[in-house]
């Protein structure tokens, strides 16, 4: 029996990640905090009401060892739309548009080679995708205000932030605190509204949802004056994908 | 230490070659104790799992190669959450990537037997561990690792 569940498909690629980096297990628990930390200001999070401690992450069991029980998602049923038009409709409806400025999609080759075969493993799958994002959106890592980045696990977040370019693998020990992570003075406030692992599991819609509100200043957990958003979505998987949203002052 | 005469609890789906019958070779071998891993005829690439054309000359005149069990450990995982109704209160295992370093070094999924709470390194040895099942209908053979060397079975931490 082996690999038989999403987390243990998964944590094989998070593992050998951890282990040619040299990361402590601070570096996933920090992106499980700064979820439960957003999703206390989320009156909406399934989450809110229910901190999370470091000591309870430490205590909680495990799921698939590198994985404890928080460093995983939930399971929820739920709803999230989206309107999507042309710019130059949006600007007649009620609320501020968010405007697409770059979206990609697409893996490393064999990224989905059969039985963990891929020559790349240890990887999100973004490392050639995040730079086609980069060049069509027109901005840079350090332009970004706000990060929504899919947990369907902890350790599939810290490879899609290495791969987006935000911090190196080498610096991923000393960057990833819950307070780099959290709104609204963090280095990179990081899924604000609780994300997957506190706020619900909406699947592909959730963190876009909250990428917009990032940017119309709607969101409970709000960095102030948001112009540039990115959502991140499913890493580890082949094909993935992300974008980055802009208000109409970066178009 | 004693052993169940299988690594995981009786109870769990049993392996069936694809009804295509491109993995068959794969586990017949297992039944004899021989670990097969793909190979191109055309242009000698290694390849894991099996597919009908090579991934890197495209060739469709594949053959099967017979590999030494020789492996190190690539990464691995220790699941405790129960995931099957058969593995409901057995604790822990551990599932390895093994690389293959005499087969281009694909890589093969498996159960690293021993101490399931044994303290595991990636770059260990490994070398493979046939596990029959003759009873089941249909007979199958299971391909499992074991660390080479003195910790045979596995160290085990003072605490875990």
């Amino acid at each position: 029996m082996s690999a038989a569940s999403p987390a243990q498909r998964y944590a094989m690629r998070a593992m050998r990640f951890l282990h040619e980096n040299h990361l402590e297990p601070s570096a996933q628990r920090a992106i499980a905090l700064a979820s439960y930390r957003h999703a206390q200001a989320n009156p909406r999070a399934v989450m809110h009401g229910r901190p999370l401690t470091a000591e309870a992450y430490d205590a909680s069991r495990w799921i698939v060892e590198p994985w404890r029980l928080f460093d995983c998602c939930q399971e929820n049923d739920g709803a999230a739309a989206l309107i999507v038009v042309p710019a130059e409709e949006a600007r007649d409806f009620r609320q501020p548009p968010a405007y697409l400025l770059g979206s990609a999609q697409g893996s490393e080759y064999r990224n989905g080679a059969r039985g963990h075969n891929a020559p790349l493993y240890a990887t999100s799958s973004f490392t050639t995708v995040a730079p086609q994002l980069y060049d069509m959106a027109g901005v840079k890592p350090a332009d970004v205000d706000v990060v929504q980045s899919y947990e369907n696990f902890t350790g599939g977040v810290l490879m899609s932030l290495v791969e987006h370019g935000f911090f190196t693998a080498e610096q991923a020990n000393d960057f990833l605190t819950p307070e780099n992570l959290t709104a609204p003075g963090g280095k990179l406030p990081l899924n604000t509204s609780g994300g997957n692992l506190a706020e619900c599991y909406m699947h592909g819609l959730e963190l876009q949802v909250e990428a917009v509100r990032q940017l119309r200043g709607q969101s409970t957990a709000q960095v102030p004056d948001a112009e540039v958003s990115m959502v991140i979505s499913g890493p580890m998987v082949t094909p993935v994908s992300s974008m980055i949203l802009g208000t109409e002052a970066v178009l | 230490m004693s052993y169940l005469p299988t690594y995981l609890p009786a109870g769990l789906p049993i392996p069936v070659p694809e009804n295509d019958g491109l993995d068959k070779p794969y586990w017949d071998a297992a039944r004899k104790g021989e670990l097969l891993v793909q190979r191109c005829k055309a242009c000698g690439t290694f390849q894991w799992g099996p597919e009908w054309i090579c991934h890197k000359c495209l060739s469709f005149d594949i053959d099967w190669h017979k590999v030494s069990g020789k492996g190190r450990i690539y990464s691995w995982e220790r699941p405790w959450h129960p995931v099957h109704p058969a593995l409901k209160g057995h604790g822990p295992y551990i599932v390895v990537l093994v690389e293959l370093p005499d087969a281009g070094n694909v890589r093969m999924l498996g159960n690293l037997v021993g101490d399931p709470r044994q303290e595991v390194h990636i770059g260990a040895e490994v070398e493979v561990v046939f596990e029959p099942h003759d009873d089941a209908k249909p007979p199958f053979t299971l391909v499992h690792w074991t660390v080479v060397g003195p910790n045979r079975y596995g160290s085990t931490p003072e605490k875990r």
